[in-house]
Parts: C-alpha cells; structure tokens; sequence
C-alpha cells in the first residue's frame, strides 16, 4: 500500500481545503445523525437503563475517538481505521478490519436510507413502513439507486453543504434540549423510572449493543485528515469538540427521554397517560423517528420542532447513507490497491473517472440487505422464517444487529492498531497523545502503553461480546460476513501468488515522510528525521 | 461571531452546571443512579471550558 500510495501521492492529489469548522461538519454530518436511529432502537431495548446503556457506550466511543484523533494527526493519510490496522498489524489482519468497515458502510447505506423515510414519514404518513410497507420499501430502494447513480456521475455534497446542516443541526439539538431540561425534565421522574423500569441483564446488553450505533462514523474524522491543512494541528481540536458534542446529545436525549413530562399527554388505550419512553417498545414505526417525536413533546419549542426536525433529521441521514456510499466504494478501491481486494475494484469510470464498479458493487449489497429486512412485512409468509431463525428481527432490528457487529469488530481492530503502532512506529511524532500512558522500553526506544487504548479495547470487545450474546442475526451474518472475506482473501491472494498469512514488504517510512511532506507539517517532517536519525545513530554506537 | 461562540460556550457551562447540581440533589436517595446525568453536566462544562480556551487563544494571538 505504501509504495502505491506514494504513486499516488505523485498523482493528482486531494486539495487541502477544509477549515477547522469543515472538519468539524464532515465528522458532525456523519456521527451526529447516529442518535437519530440509536436513540428509539435503546429506548425499545434498555428501557429505564438506556441512559446507562448510552453512558457504557459513550465512554468507550471518547477511547475510540481519542484513538482515532492520535491516529489521524500522525497518519493524515485518508485510509481511516484499514490503514492504521495495516500498518499496525499487518496486511491480513488490515484486510479483515477494512472487510469490517466494508460491512458497517454498506449497513450504512440502507440503514440511513430507511431511516431517512422513518423521519419523512413524521410529516408525510403514506410514507409509514407498517401501513404501506410497499411504499416504504420502494422509496428506500430508490433513495439507494439514487445515491449510487449520483456517486458514479460524481456528484457529492459539498463540505459548505455539510457545514450548514451541521451548525443548524447542533442549533436545533441544543435548543430541543434547553427548552426540555428547563421545562420539561424532572430529576425524581427520571430516577423513578430508573428505578421501576430497569431492564433485565440481557436487555441491558441489547441496549448496551445498541447504543455504540449512535457512535459509529469516527472513520470520517480520518478520511478528512489528508484533505485538512496542518491536520496535526487542526484535527486534534475538532475531534475533541465532535467527541464531547456527541457524547453530550446521546446522553441528554436518554436522559430527557426518560425523565421527561410529555408536553401533551400520551393516552395508552386504557385510560392511563404513557411515559414519552414508554411508546417505543412496542412500535417499530416510533423507533425510527425518536428524535422527532421527543422534540415535538418539548414545551414551546415543540410546535415548531415538530414541523422542521423530521426534514432536518431526513436530510441529515440522508447525507450519512451518502457518505456509506463513497466510503464503501472508495475503502473498497483502496483496499484494491493494496492487493487485499481484486483489481476489478479500482476500475474507475471513462467518462466520469469514479469506481463504478465498487459503488455499484456495494450498493447493489445494500439492496440485497434492504430486502432481507423488508422481506417479512413486504410476504407475511416469511415472518416465520424470521421467527424460526431470527428471533423475528427484521427492518430497523435486522439492519442495527448488522452495524453493530461490525461497529464492534472494527473498532476493536483500530485499538490493537494504536498500541502496536506506539510500539513499531515510536518515531512519528504524535501531536495529540491519548493522556494517561504507561512508559515502557521496547526494541531499545521508551515508549508509552495508552492505558485509555486498553481500556477502551476492553469496553468495544465487551460490546462485541454483547452484541454476538443478543443479536441473532448479527451472531450468524457477522461472523460468516468475515470468513467469507477472508476466504476470498485467500483465494485472491494465491491467485495472485502473494503471501497468505505475511504481509508483503511496505516501506512505511518513505511513505510517512511524504504524507507528512503533503500534510503541510514540515516541522513535525523536521522532527520525523530527526527521530530516525538518532535511532540510526543510536544503532550504530551499540553496534 | 467570537462573541456568540463565547456565549455559547458560556451557555453551556452554565447549563452543565444546572443540569449536575439538580441530579446531585437527588445524590442521597438516588446513589448511583444519577450518574449518567452528572456525567452529561460534566461533559457540558467540559465543552463549553475547551471552546473558552480555545477563544481565548484566538483572542491572545489576535492582540499580538
């Protein structure tokens, strides 16, 4: 990957244009819409614990994130996790991680699409998927077609784009949640509900599995570093504002959500009034739109809420479908390049000079996968099927299972990547450093162990760990998703005579030293040399 | 548009505050559930002191 990378290097290469607040938008645009799906699926699942299911996840998502800031100011390469992973661990095991993120943005796809008509559905009901399941699964299906023949003809959204959606978002947000924790939050509902709801383990599990989707897309903090100026210096401060913004609306949705007096009285049939969580587990439509219909309950802000939240929100999941769009398509034309994948990914178009061929490969994936969750309301026959083998998951539940596996795996990957880089590579110089580091010396250089690295690792295996116990579908399709992968790895790998288990020769310093050339950061290029310089020296006065 | 930002941040500091000081209140019959709300205050004032910091970064080097 390094040589080619460094060919590509000498291409045409990625303008870098994108200002601090672009690359707080481009990260925004893509995390931030994960609570929009996360929050009605946790309620559903976690019950009077959701918060706690949100405060398990969110506190591994701050390790991810600050893995992925360190990794992203000394790599600002736009390979994300794949790449940090295979300079780390090697080519197989960077197959495997890229062949798990491959997994997440085609999810992405379809599931952003179909959440994006949830929300629509708010303002236009035919669009509702339990009264016209038809109608729902058609307009997916054509917002799927739609992004994918607008990736290939090369149109996508702006980063100025991205930044309007993005401050309007977080305006919106923080003024749903200020007019809800002054007018409508009451501590001793919350801790009532806490207390009289409190699910069972397994269910906090589910909801523990679930709550990481609000956090996935941490990817795109990476991808934008080889297009941001100075990314050393400017990522670490983005990320740090994205991870906290973040952290900050999962965990104030769940806790308002829970502890909040509906603004206008939810009747249960049988003449009780309905806490606003209790109209989750039972309805998949609700599900869906779970921000829409929280910030329609919220005092005063609420009547205006209700109007333009569900197009925000639409429009919002409709730019994170988009981005599983390119990333699946360009990780898969990347990882072609690096010989993990076979050529046929990197075919790019004549005329519009994009990978077709990928783009159309992994959104015609994200149909299949719409159909599999859209089968049993579309022929009620195969909802026995469902029942038998699924535990009767299918739409929203289907789609969740399968983000959160792979979520899980690739994240996992991205820790093991950053400890063995700070033992491997402790010569690029790392503007940002994951605080809290236990000093070692490994191959005669003092390094650090991050201790939050290791923490972390631990909280995404266990989330793993939850979501293999709780999610059939994702127990089955995830693990056989993967050794699918790594058979066809094999297989083309032979092919090719490459080496199976091995990795193949890269040269990761030539390489380092000409993303750092590009990054504009010539002072931590200074430093690079310098620091192989003295370990050079160092070598030979031992010798 | 510094000002506005500050007066976020400022906002947000603010709010943090309220938000953990009325879970803590409930600290004596509540016990550990209140932490998911103390931790969404402290993460508040977190933002809001990083965006201050960094405002008044910007404000320093524009001076000089």
């Amino acid at each position: 990957m390094a040589q080619k990378g460094i060919a590509q290097a000498r291409a045409p290469e990625l303008r870098r244009a994108v200002t601090p607040w672009g690359s707080f938008a481009w990260g925004y645009s893509d995390v931030g819409a994960d609570i929009f799906i996360g929050l009605g699926l946790v309620l559903a699942a976690a019950a009077g614990a959701s918060n706690v299911a949100f405060l398990f996840a969110g506190i591994v998502y701050v390790c991810i994130g600050l893995a992925y800031t360190e990794l992203a100011a000394a790599y600002p390469f736009a390979g994300g996790g794949p790449y940090f992973v295979l300079r780390g661990l090697g080519d197989l095991v960077g197959f495997i991680a890229g062949w798990a993120v491959l997994l997440d943005f085609t999810i992405d796809i379809t599931l952003f699409a179909w959440s994006c008509v949830d929300y629509s559905s708010q303002l236009l009901p035919v669009l509702v998927g339990s009264v016209h399941p038809w109608v729902h699964f058609l307009v997916v299906l054509g917002l799927i077609v739609g992004l994918c023949v607008l990736n290939i003809i090369g149109v996508r959204e702006s980063t100025a784009f991205n930044g309007v959606v993005a401050a309007l978002d977080v305006l919106s947000e923080t003024a749903i949640l200020c007019f809800g924790f002054l007018f409508a939050f009451r501590p001793e509902l919350l801790i009532h509900t806490m207390q009289a709801s409190w699910p069972s383990p397994y269910h906090l599990m589910l909801g523990t599995s679930l709550a990481i989707i609000s956090f996935v897309g941490l990817e795109s903090i990476s991808q934008a570093a080889q297009e941001t100026y100075r990314p050393a210096s400017i990522i670490p401060r983005t990320s740090v504002a994205l991870i906290l913004t973040i952290l900050i609306f999962a965990l104030a949705y769940s806790n308002l959500a829970l502890g909040m007096q509906p603004w206008h009285p939810i009747p249960d049939g049988h003449g009780h009034y309905l806490q606003f969580w209790q109209i989750f587990p039972s309805s998949p439509d609700n599900q869906g739109k779970a921000v829409a219909l929280l910030a329609a309950q919220v005092p005063y802000w609420g009547a205006l809420a209700a109007l333009y939240v569900p197009v925000l929100g639409a429009v919002l999941l409709l730019i994170s479908s988009n981005s599983g769009v390119f990333g699946s398509s360009r990780i898969a034309y990347s990882m072609s390049r690096s010989d993990l994948l076979p050529s046929i990914f990197q075919r790019v178009h004549a005329r519009f000079r994009t990978p077709a061929v990928s783009i159309a490969a992994f959104c015609g994936l994200a149909a299949v996968t719409l159909l599999f969750a859209a089968m049993p309301s579309l022929f009620p026959r195969a909802m026995s099927i469902y029942a038998r083998f699924f535990h009767g998951e299918s739409g929203l539940d289907f789609l969740a299972d399968l983000y959160a596996f792979g979520a899980a795996t690739s994240y996992s990957f991205v820790f093991l990547a950053l400890i063995a880089l700070r033992l491997i590579d402790p010569f690029s110089p790392r503007k940002f450093k994951i605080p809290i580091n236990l000093p070692v010396r490994f191959r005669g250089v003092q390094t650090g162990i991050p201790i939050l690295g290791i923490l972390g690792f631990i909280g995404i295996v266990s989330i793993l760990v939850f979501t293999l116990i709780t999610h059939p579908i994702g127990r089955i399709a995830g693990p056989s998703w993967l050794m699918l992968g790594v058979l066809l790895y094999f297989i083309y790998r032979r092919h090719r005579g490459l080496p199976l288990l091995r990795s193949q020769k890269h040269d990761w310093r030539k390489h380092q030293i000409q993303i750092l050339r590009t990054s504009g950061d010539l002072e931590l290029l200074d430093q690079y040399v310098a620091n192989l310089k003295a370990a050079e020296d160092r070598k030979k006065s031992e010798a | 548009m510094l000002i506005l930002r500050s007066a976020l941040a400022a906002g947000f500091v603010v709010f943090g505050t309220i938000v953990a000081v009325r879970l803590l209140a409930y600290a004596p019959q509540a016990g550990l559930r209140i932490v998911p709300g103390v931790v969404l205050g402290l993460a508040m004032i977190t933002l809001g002191v990083h965006r201050i910091a960094l405002i008044v970064r910007v404000w320093r080097n524009a001076g000089a």
